[in-house]
């Protein structure tokens, strides 16, 4: 059953076995197979509740509008010389898996070595994690981006990569059936992606979980250091305002509000505080693009909006990838103002566009803010300024090979190029990152697992360090950066962390 | 509102929310009027921008309170920056478009990143929703083939 809490004349009171606070990919994972384990599941989630039929019609716009948190508008308030970075989140039930490209990498074997061989996280060897991607992988449906639905932007970008020696791979990503219209990150328009609103949203109702949409959490109730449940308030009346209060009672709470909002949620509950690393140490993967202009029509909308990418420079901490996007989004990104952009926009038709990031130190930190929405700040290391303005220089070179006439890049006040001297000259003397912005789809990490209790805030499975029967399974646990996109991840982390809780259920049902 | 033909009505209505009011819907209407200017088509519609505020409105209103006072912060500060940036003692609502255009491209260039952050934020939300226009589709050669709802091209 899905409740629409906009729709509720006041609060409610409901008890369950289990909790989940968020529905996207980590909650939904976790409500999914616990629900399918005999636990009566209750979920809440602070967004809307629309339909694939419904979000699958609308504008981008709209999408970000009623989808995405602040509208697909969130600001990262950047510190000393750091780039201008959007990001995109979900805030809708399904939670940011229905705003993703659907691309799907497991944790590379050299990160896995890291957590399980250096940072003591024996659990999360690549042998230990297998089971569990494999068992996300069948049931989103993971599958390799058939050639026939690149973009011809996309083959230009594996034409140019091929002419500087670049190898470059098909992606894998969760859908069935992919039609090719470039909107993934705006809710797939033919229900073809898997994202958790039809992959494993639908199993946890089935088996009798209640999900309602529309109520924000903003308390976690306790019974001495043991979680019972949580408390918040409900988004109603004309102008949806938080107002009638809600109460659910439960055995066991998982917290999976994403990496923004967990850590927030934790803290107003006390939780965390023997350590210093709750809110802090936030990898984004800033993603980079460069739009490149041909002389032949291009007309990249139609195929799928990520297909390829390349690996080639992951040990420089640099991953690049093929990529379309909506018109409207590729128009923003354009630059100049007036003549000048509207020139530029009118050439969409020859436009490829080439792009990647960055596995980037954690530099960002969460904390509350004034209002509702928490203040997100980051800082980005030198090493990865050098990073970014590197793949930059790397994709626009990829573009000239591949016979680009234009190249325009994603920094402030410079317009396009069309020598690729003149392109190589601003790549050999940048301006400051200041100037640049980039995107980024993937905050980890502000809630982390660890060996103990001082350099992290749950255990490995899970579970937090303050408090029996509270659990984190969302991309806040992942220790650091990971340099994939973080959907399959954060889904095997919550299938290992579901699974867990499930054969440790005896502990969680006795009597408090 | 000013739907486009076709929009599409969601089971779960949406709050009866507004972003901005008469002072800011006007300095937004003349900052897309500048950034959005058809160089083959002078004589722009003006129902398109007029459609253009108020689905920004609309789209902004889905935002929290912090978001909208930031923005609505912003769109005023931009309005009485032209005596700072081209040494005009006027609002920039009343600057003729192509001086406008001109502050506009002097923000945007400026060294001071915050100042320049200005206008690329005001212009990415704009151009989102202006670009979604059956116009702009046109504009840009798109023929609408994957809008499943294909209401902003019939």
């Amino acid at each position: 059953m899905i409740t629409r809490g906009r729709e509720l004349p006041k609060g409610f009171d409901d008890s369950a076995d289990v909790v989940v606070v968020g529905s996207g990919a980590g909650g939904a994972v976790v409500a999914a197979l616990c629900a399918e384990a005999g636990l009566d599941v209750v979920v809440l989630e602070e967004g809307g509740y629309y339909t694939p039929q419904e979000y699958g019609r609308f504008r981008p716009s709209e999408t970000f509008r009623r989808l995405g948190r602040e509208a697909g508008i969130t600001l990262v308030a950047g510190l000393g010389d750091t780039p201008m970075i959007t990001l995109l989140q979900g805030k809708c039930v399904g939670g940011s898996s229905v705003m993703t490209g659907g691309v799907c990498f497991r944790i590379p074997d050299e990160v896995l070595r890291h957590w399980s061989r250096e940072l003591g996280l024996c659990d999360l060897s690549s042998d230990e994690m297998a089971p569990h991607f494999e068992e996300v992988e069948e049931r989103a449906h993971v599958e390799t981006v058939p050639m026939e639905a690149r973009s011809r932007s996309t083959e230009l970008f594996v034409d140019g990569a091929d002419k500087l020696g670049i190898p470059v791979y098909p992606m894998r990503r969760n859908t069935h059936h992919c039609k090719g219209r470039a909107r993934c990150n705006f809710g797939c328009p033919v229900g073809a992606k898997k994202s958790v609103d039809v992959s494993y949203l639908p199993g946890a109702v089935e088996h009798g979980a209640r999900i309602y949409a529309d109520c924000i959490v903003e308390e976690i109730l306790f019974h001495g250091t043991r979680a019972t449940g949580v408390r918040g308030r409900v988004f109603a009346g004309h102008d949806g305002k938080p107002r009638h209060t809600f109460q659910v009672r439960a055995k066991v709470v998982v917290i999976a509000a994403g990496t923004i909002h967990t850590p927030v949620l934790l803290d107003k509950s006390g939780i965390g505080r023997k350590t210093s690393v709750l809110g802090n140490h936030i990898t984004l993967h800033p993603g980079f693009r460069v739009s490149a202009i041909f002389d032949e029509p291009v007309r990249g909308w139609d195929g799928a909006l990520q297909s390829v990418y390349s690996d080639h420079f992951t040990r420089d901490g640099i991953t690049l990838v093929g990529l379309y996007s909506a018109l409207n989004v590729l128009a923003a990104a354009f630059p100049g103002v007036g003549r000048e952009h509207m020139r530029c926009v009118a050439q969409m038709p020859n436009a490829a566009i080439f792009g990647g990031m960055i596995h980037d130190e954690g530099g960002g930190q969460v904390r509350r803010s004034f209002g509702r929405e928490p203040l997100l700040t980051y800082r980005m290391a030198s090493e990865d300024k050098r990073r970014l303005v590197r793949g930059v220089g790397i994709v626009g070179e990829i573009a000239f090979a591949a016979g680009a006439r234009e190249v325009m890049v994603p920094w402030f006040g410079y317009s396009s190029f069309r020598r690729v001297e003149d392109f190589r000259a601003a790549i050999a003397s940048p301006p400051d990152a200041s100037r640049m912005e980039c995107v980024s789809f993937h905050p980890l990490g502000s809630a982390r697992m660890a060996v103990n209790a001082k350099l992290g805030v749950v255990r490995t499975t899970g579970e937090t360090w303050d408090a029996d029967g509270l659990y984190v399974a969302d991309g806040s646990v992942l220790p650091t950066s990971i340099g994939v996109n973080s959907q399959l991840p954060i889904m095997a982390v919550a299938t290992k962390i579901a699974r867990g809780l499930i054969r440790d259920w005896d502990r969680h049902s006795r009597p408090h | 509102m000013r739907a486009l033909p076709g929009a599409v009505v969601p089971k779960t209505r949406d709050f009866g929310r507004t972003a901005f009011g008469p002072l800011t819907r006007k300095i937004l209407r003349s900052l897309g009027e500048a950034l959005f200017t058809d160089p083959e088509q002078t004589d722009a519609p003006r129902d398109r921008f007029d459609w253009m505020v108020d689905d920004c409105d609309d789209m902004v209103a889905h935002a929290s309170d912090q978001l909208r006072h930031t923005l609505r912060l912003s769109l005023v500060l931009l309005e009485l920056l032209p005596l700072f940036v081209i040494g005009r003692f006027a609002r920039m609502t009343s600057l003729p478009l192509e001086e406008r255009e001109r502050f506009l491209a002097t923000l945007e260039s400026s060294r001071l990143p915050y100042v320049a952050l200005l206008v690329v934020g005001l212009k990415s939300i704009l151009s989102l929703v202006y670009f979604e226009h059956p116009y702009a589709l046109a504009m840009m050669g798109y023929d609408g083939r994957h809008d499943v709802h294909l209401r902003v091209t019939q």
